[in-house]
């Protein structure tokens, strides 16, 4: 639903949008097998880019720098990866990964961007940044998401702007997120289950809104904000967890819950 | 009546002089035909080598082609046998149907059709047998045309260095379909090369094929100058190192080349636009590496609705697609170990799409 909405956005940015070479230009491209390798680049606006790959040690790479552009990557076995860099307005990148070893980034440096990874397996790293490169205008209103179900895995989350949002699922043990927002108005979420996950969330700037919510045992929360305005929330449902959140600026507000035993919560607030 | 009896007469006189030749050596047969609806024959087949046929047959020369258009149908045919020999048949003015042949047994054989006129549906054979034998056949400002070389096919022992070429320029207005159809077999895997080339300037529908079979460094060249409609095929298989190549103008037309024996070259050009082409490079299983597809369509200001697919099997192989312009679609699938493909497509509204099975295979899309 997500998608389709997002291709009307499309299909009108598209529309009002003065023709150039290389538009709507489609890449479909299937690999099984392993140690198998895909390069996609569209320089157009509208360009579509869907890899699905099987096997083990495959590698992605796309490249895309038109308006509304779409990339969809599909990898079902071990040690995959996939690197991918938008550089243009209303992009999305969209990353299902099944197996294990598995690494996901997405680069996005201009506005209304959308990157979305979801890994299955254990031992993945997933990565979202969407920041401006040097000569953008702006950087604003992205969304990131990244779901991990799996054990050991690592996830990064990093946004500037404004407007932006990021959330993040973790199930499983042993996993690891890292969560950077700088600029205004913008909103992390974070939901970590099962045991010794641990979460890390720092906001800079105004009006941000940070939500970590872990279920399980031995989990760690630490959430960073800086600036007028922030809101931090924390939940933690399990024995032995541990919140700890620094606010530093005006018009802050903390809310933490806590519903095991041994847990801790550390509370800071400063201007 | 009287202009018929003395072409009969004159007949017979050359079918006799062909007979003469048959128990010797270094015999000479000239054929000489002034008028319309002629048969040349010359059988030379007993002889053991060095004859030569010089069949200079003229239809309706100087009566003006606009009469002869009608009705006209001349034959010709030159039957050789033993090495060295030589045929040559040359055909000038309105030919409508007419049948020529050449057809040599031997080694160094050299046969020779030209036409040249407004013919219809005329058809120019040659055939041979054997190795080392050279083949053209030249039909000029016509349409409609067949030129056909057969070079051992269907025959044992089959023939090597092989050379066929065949010419074909079209007569502006006129719209029917010109045909080429080239044949080698070869037997050993390891003889000298063939060389084929077809060189069409129809207007339309033109059709050229080529089949090499067997050998190695065989090299096919097909060239549709003009025109729309026309389609090419060639079919190399043999042990490795064959090179093709189709170039085509205009619109509409289709290209496609099969290469089922390793580490050979597959071109194709094409400029306009609704052009299809295919390339293969999946058969014969125990030779596929390293071979090399290219497509490049819509050359030259960029085409529409071209559609280029290549199918390769094997390791070590390569594709490259590069089309230029909107519309158009590229499919590349390989099956095999550390295979390349390579889709560049400029302009809007274009669809890659590349499959690859196997291992270490890597796929290059830039749109």
């Amino acid at each position: 639903m997500r998608r389709q909405a997002r291709c009307v956005v499309s299909c009108l940015v598209l529309a009002a949008a003065t023709a150039r070479s290389a538009d709507n230009n489609t890449a479909w491209v299937a690999q099984a097998g392993s140690a198998n390798g895909v390069v996609a680049s569209q320089a157009g606006l509208a360009g579509t880019a869907d890899v699905a790959q099987w096997g083990d040690n495959q590698a992605t790479s796309a490249y895309q720098a038109g308006n509304s552009d779409m990339l969809l990557v599909s990898q079902a076995g071990a040690l995959n990866s996939v690197a991918v860099v938008q550089t243009a307005n209303l992009q999305s990148a969209s990353i299902e990964q099944t197996g294990s070893g598995n690494s996901a980034s997405v680069t996005q440096s201009v506005d209304a961007a959308w990157a979305d990874i979801s890994q299955v397996g254990d031992g993945n790293i997933a990565s979202i940044a969407q920041a401006p490169s040097a000569d953008a205008a702006s950087n604003a209103a992205n969304e990131a998401a990244i779901s991990q179900l799996g054990s050991t895995n690592a996830a990064a989350l990093a946004q500037s702007g404004a407007g932006n949002a990021a959330s993040a699922v973790q199930s499983g043990d042993g996993n690891v997120l890292n969560l950077v927002q700088s600029g205004t108005v913008n909103v992390a979420q974070v939901m970590q289950a099962t045991s010794a996950a641990e979460a890390f969330v720092i906001q800079s700037g105004q009006m941000n809104q940070a939500s970590v919510t872990q279920d399980g045992a031995g989990d760690v929360t630490h959430v960073q904000q800086s600036g007028t305005g922030n809101q931090a929330t924390a939940n933690a449902y399990g024995a032995n967890d541990r919140i700890d959140i620094t606010q530093i600026g005006n018009g802050l507000q903390i809310a933490v819950t806590t519903t095991g035993n041994n847990t801790r919560a550390s509370v800071m607030q400063g201007r | 009546m009287l202009r018929k009896t003395l072409i009969c007469v004159a007949l017979s006189a050359t079918l006799g002089l062909a007979g003469n030749a048959l128990a010797g050596n270094n015999n000479k047969a000239l054929v000489n035909q002034n008028g319309t609806n002629n048969v040349g024959a010359v059988d030379q087949t007993n002889a053991d080598s060095s004859n030569q046929s010089l069949s200079n047959i003229y239809f309706n020369s100087g009566d003006g082609n606009t009469i002869d258009q009608q009705g006209d149908n001349n034959n010709a045919s030159v039957t050789q046998a033993g090495s060295s020999n030589s045929a040559q048949i040359q055909q000038v003015g309105a030919n409508q149907g007419g049948v020529t042949y050449i057809t040599q047994n031997g080694s160094g054989l050299q046969g020779y059709i030209y036409q040249t006129g407004t013919g219809q549906t005329s058809k120019a054979d040659i055939s041979q047998l054997g190795s080392n034998n050279y083949g053209s056949v030249a039909e000029l400002n016509t349409s409609g045309v067949w030129g056909e070389i057969d070079q051992g096919v269907f025959y044992s022992p089959k023939g090597s260095n092989n050379q066929a070429y065949v010419w074909m320029f079209g007569k502006s207005g006129e719209f029917g379909p010109n045909f080429t159809w080239i044949s080698h077999d070869n037997l050993l895997a390891d003889i000298p090369p063939f060389s084929t080339l077809v060189f069409q300037e129809g207007d339309t529908s033109d059709f050229a094929f080529i089949s090499q079979n067997g050998g190695s460094d065989s090299s096919a060249v097909i060239y549709q100058g003009f025109g729309s409609n026309n389609s090419a095929w060639f079919y190399q298989s043999g042990s490795s190192d064959s090179w093709g190549s189709i170039e085509q103008h205009g619109q509409f037309n289709s290209a496609t080349s099969y290469q089922w024996n390793g580490v050979s070259e597959s071109h194709i050009l094409q400029y306009g636009s609704y052009e299809q082409a295919t390339t293969n490079q999946s058969g014969g299983l125990s030779q596929l590496q390293e071979n090399y597809a290219e497509i490049d369509q819509g050359l030259l200001g960029g085409g529409y609705g071209n559609v280029a697919s290549i199918d390769q099997v094997g390791y070590s192989n390569q594709s490259t697609v590069t089309q230029d312009g909107t519309f158009n679609s590229a499919s590349v699938s390989q099956n095999g170990i550390a295979n390349f493909a390579n889709v560049t497509q400029n302009g809007n509204n274009n669809l890659a799409n590349v499959t690859q099975v196997g291992f270490g295979n890597t796929a290059n899309v830039h749109q």
